[in-house]
C-alpha cells in the first residue's frame, strides 16, 4: 500500500495548521503570552486526527498509542507555547536586555496563570508530565475504589447492611468522612505537584537566560524535561512530599478498609462468606503450610540419618546382601 | 550563535516532521500484531501452586556441572531476563556454557493473600533448589538473584548455606536506607499494615506506577517522544513494545509477603540491622561464607549502587567480588552492553569457583 493510499498517512491537517500559524505571524501577531496557546492549532488538529484514526487501531495497541499520542500532544503544546516567544526573539538581538525581558515576561505570565489555576489551553498538555502523577493516582485509586456513592450502597437490593438502620447511618457518615479526608489530602498533594510544576518552569527560564543552547524545538523540549525532572526529584526527596504521599495512601486505605467492612456486613446479613471469614481461613491455611514445612525439614533430616545408619550398617556387615538405600535428595512430593 | 536559535518557521518545520513520523509510525504499528517475549527454549520441570520452575535447554554439549538457579523478583515478570534474541541475559549465560533454571512466581490472586516471605523463601524457593539438587545429584547449586529476588537469595543463603555453592546478586537492595533511595524515602511513612488489611493483595499497577513516578518526565513523557523518531522501523517498534509489555505486566503482590517486605526491609531496614525473621528464623547475613558476586548498576534509580554495595560489609565471605555495570536497573539485563559484559563475567566467575 502506497503512502497516498494509506488512511493513516494524512498530513494535510498539519500543513493546514502551519499555514494558519503563518497567517497569524503575518498579521503581526505580537507574541502575547498564551495567545497562540489559546488557539492551540497544532494541538487541536492533532486531537482531531487522533480521534479519526484511533478507532482503526488494533485493540492491543490502542492503549499504548493513546499514551504515545498524549505525550506527543505535550510536545506540540510545547511548540505552541514557545512559538510566540520565538517570533519575538527573531526580532530581538540575541541575549540582549530586550531578549531577557521578553523571556521573563513570557514566563511570568505563564506562572501567574498557573498560580491562578487557569493555564491557557494547550498548556495542560505542555504540563502533561506534571499532571501524570495526578493521573496515575486517580487511575490507581480507581483500581481500589469506585465512586463513593457507589461504594456507600454496596449491596443493591439487600436490606441495607443487615437492617441495623442506626448502625448503617453511622457507617455511611463515617464513609463520607473518610472520603472527604482523602479528598483533602489529595488536594494538598495536587498543590505540591503544581508548585513543583512552577519550579520546573523557573528552572527552564533560568536555563534559557543562563545561555543554554537550544538549537531546535526538540532541544527545548528535552531541556524542559530535564528541568521538570530535577524540580520533581527535589520535591520528592523532601520530607514534606513523602509525608503527604504517606497520608494520601493511608487516607485511601482507611476509606477502602471501611467500605470493605461495610460490604462484609452486607454479605453477612445474607449469610454469604465475608472477606474477613476468608482471611481467617487463609490464616489457618498459612499455619498448616508452616507446619507442613517443619515436618518436611524433619523428614529430610530423618532420611539423612537413615541413610547414614544404613551406610554404617553396611560397613559393619560387608558380606550382607545389598538393600536399596533411600536417596538423600528425594522430597516425597 | 544565540542561545535559543528558534524561529517560527523552524518550529513549524519541526512540528510538521514530527507529525509525519508519527503518522507513518501509526501505519507501521497496524501491521505489527502482538509482540512475542522470551527467546530461549525451555521446559517446565517442577510446579507447586502457581510457581513454575523452568529448565533452559543447554546450548553447549558439556555445560558447567553445577547449574544456576535464577530467582526473580515478585514484582514484574521474569521474561525480562530472556526478552528477545540478542537481548537476553539467559541466552548469554547459556551460550557461555551455563546450565540455567528460572523460577516463575506466577500471578498471585486473592487466594494467595496470606502467602508470606517464609512461604516464598523456605517454601517455594527451597523446593526448587531441592528439585535441582536431586536431579543433578548435587549437594549445592549456584544461585543468582535479580533485584528483590537477590534479597530473597541472600535470605535463603543465610538459612540454607549447605545448599548454595556460589551466590550472585544483581541490582539487589541490601541497605534500604541509603540517601539516594527515593523509593524507600517515599514509602517510609506509609501504614503498610492498614494498606494490606484494606486491599488484601497489593495491585501490581500501583507498584508499577510508583516506580514510573520516580522519573515521570523521562519514563512517561520523553520516552514516547523519543520513540517517535524510530517508530517507523518495524523491528525497533517491536523492541519498544516488548519493553512496554514487560513494564506494564505487573502481578499483584501477595498481601502478607508485601507487608513483611515493605515493613521489615524498606521501613525498618532490617536486613542490615539483623532484625528480619523469615518464619521463625532470624536472618544473619554474617552467616554467609560462600563466594559472592555482587553486580550493581551505576545509574540505578530504583536500587542505588550504595544500597547494593552495602552487602560487602554485611557478610563473612572471604571471596566477595563487586562488579559495576555502567547503566540502569533494566539496562543491566537488556542493553547491548550488558549482553557483552555480564554473561561472560558471570560464567568466568562461576567457572573459577566450580572447578576449584
Amino acid at each position: 500500500m502506497g503512502q497516498s493510499d494509506n488512511p493513516f498517512h494524512v498530513t494535510d491537517w498539519a500543513a493546514l495548521q502551519r499555514r494558519y500559524l503563518d497567517a497569524l505571524q503575518a498579521l503581526g501577531f505580537p507574541g502575547n503570552p498564551g495567545s497562540v496557546s489559546a488557539a492551540s492549532p497544532w494541538h487541536n488538529a492533532f486531537d482531531y486526527w487522533w480521534q479519526g484514526v484511533s478507532a482503526s487501531l488494533p485493540a492491543e495497541q490502542r492503549s499504548f498509542f493513546a499514551d504515545l499520542v498524549r505525550q506527543s500532544g505535550a510536545f506540540l503544546a510545547c511548540a505552541e507555547f514557545f512559538t510566540p516567544l520565538t517570533a519575538v526573539l527573531a526580532r530581538q538581538p540575541a541575549a540582549g536586555p530586550d531578549w531577557e525581558r521578553e523571556v521573563r515576561r513570557q514566563f511570568e505570565a505563564l506562572q501567574q496563570q498557573l498560580a491562578a489555576g487557569t493555564p491557557p489551553p494547550g498548556m495542560e498538555s505542555l504540563l502533561g508530565a506534571w499532571k501524570l502523577p495526578d493521573d496515575l493516582w486517580q487511575r490507581t485509586s480507581a483500581l481500589f475504589a469506585r465512586l463513593p456513592d457507589e461504594l456507600l450502597r454496596p449491596i443493591p437490593g439487600a436490606a441495607p447492611l443487615g437492617g441495623n438502620q442506626s448502625g448503617n447511618a453511622d457507617a455511611l457518615r463515617e464513609g463520607a468522612r473518610l472520603w472527604q479526608e482523602y479528598q483533602q489530602v489529595l488536594s494538598e498533594y495536587l498543590r505540591m505537584l503544581s508548585t513543583a510544576a512552577r519550579n520546573g518552569l523557573n528552572r527552564l527560564q533560568e536555563q534559557l537566560l543562563g545561555g543554554a543552547q537550544v538549537p531546535n524545538l526538540r532541544a527545548l523540549y528535552d531541556l524542559w524535561v530535564e528541568c521538570g525532572e530535577t524540580a520533581f526529584n527535589e520535591m520528592m526527596a523532601g520530607a514534606e512530599f513523602a509525608a503527604c504521599f504517606a497520608r494520601l495512601v493511608n487516607a485511601l486505605s482507611s476509606f477502602k478498609l471501611h467500605t470493605r467492612r461495610m460490604i462484609d456486613a452486607g454479605l453477612e446479613s445474607m449469610h454469604l462468606p465475608t472477606a474477613q471469614a476468608l482471611g481467617t481461613m487463609q490464616e489457618r491455611e498459612a499455619g498448616m503450610r508452616s507446619e507442613l514445612r517443619a515436618a518436611r525439614v524433619r523428614q529430610q533430616a530423618d532420611r539423612e540419618t537413615l541413610l547414614r545408619l544404613q551406610r554404617e550398617l553396611e560397613a559393619l556387615r560387608p558380606a550382607a546382601p545389598n538393600t536399596a538405600p533411600v536417596q538423600a535428595g528425594e522430597t516425597g512430593d | 550563535m544565540p542561545p535559543v536559535a528558534l524561529d517560527p518557521e523552524s518550529v513549524a518545520q519541526e512540528v510538521l516532521a514530527f507529525n509525519t513520523r508519527l503518522a507513518r509510525g501509526l501505519s507501521t504499528f497496524t501491521q505489527l500484531g502482538d509482540v512475542q517475549v522470551g527467546v530461549s527454549p525451555r521446559t517446565s520441570v517442577h510446579r507447586q501452586d502457581k510457581v513454575v520452575l523452568y529448565h533452559y535447554d543447554p546450548q553447549v554439549p558439556d555445560p558447567l556441572a553445577v547449574p544456576v538457579l535464577i530467582c526473580y523478583a515478585l514484582v514484574n515478570r521474569p521474561y525480562m531476563a530472556d526478552l528477545q534474541e540478542g537481548r537476553s541475559l539467559i541466552q548469554g549465560m547459556l551460550k557461555q556454557g551455563l546450565d540455567v533454571y528460572l523460577i516463575d512466581w506466577g500471578y498471585p490472586d486473592a487466594g494467595d493473600q496470606s502467602l508470606t516471605l517464609d512461604d516464598y523463601i523456605n517454601g517455594y524457593l527451597d523446593r526448587c533448589v531441592d528439585f535441582i539438587r536431586a536431579k543433578h545429584g548435587l549437594a549445592r547449586i549456584n544461585l543468582l538473584g535479580i533485584c528483590q529476588g537477590g534479597t530473597f537469595s541472600l535470605c535463603y543463603t543465610a538459612l540454607h548455606q549447605d545448599k548454595v555453592q556460589n551466590l550472585i546478586t544483581t541490582v539487589t537492595p541490601v541497605d534500604f536506607h541509603t540517601p539516594r533511595d527515593l523509593l524507600s524515602h517515599l514509602v517510609r511513612q506509609v501504614d503498610v499494615d492498614l494498606m494490606v488489611r484494606a486491599f488484601g493483595n497489593t495491585p501490581g499497577e500501583l507498584l508499577n506506577w510508583i516506580f514510573l513516578t520516580l522519573k515521570p518526565f523521562r519514563l512517561m513523557g520523553q520516552k514516547y517522544v523519543d520513540f517517535v523518531d524510530s517508530m517507523d522501523d518495524p523491528e525497533k517498534a517491536r523492541n519498544f513494545l516488548r519493553m512496554e509489555k514487560w513494564i506494564f505486566d505487573s502481578p499483584d503482590q501477595a498481601g502478607a509477603a508485601f507487608l513483611q517486605f515493605l515493613r521489615d526491609f524498606y521501613q525498618a531496614n532490617g536486613l542490615v540491622k539483623g532484625t528480619v525473621r523469615i518464619g521463625d528464623q532470624p536472618i544473619d547475613l554474617l552467616a554467609i561464607t560462600v563466594p559472592v558476586l555482587n553486580i550493581f548498576a551505576r545509574d540505578d534509580h530504583l536500587v542505588p549502587p550504595d544500597a547494593s554495595k552495602a552487602l560487602g560489609g554485611c557478610i563473612s565471605s572471604s571471596d566477595y567480588t563487586e562488579l559495576e555495570f555502567p547503566g540502569g536497573h533494566i539496562g543491566i539485563y537488556v542493553s547491548a552492553r550488558a549482553q557483552e559484559m555480564l554473561p561472560p563475567a558471570i560464567a568466568a566467575w562461576l567457572a573459577d569457583r566450580v572447578q576449584a
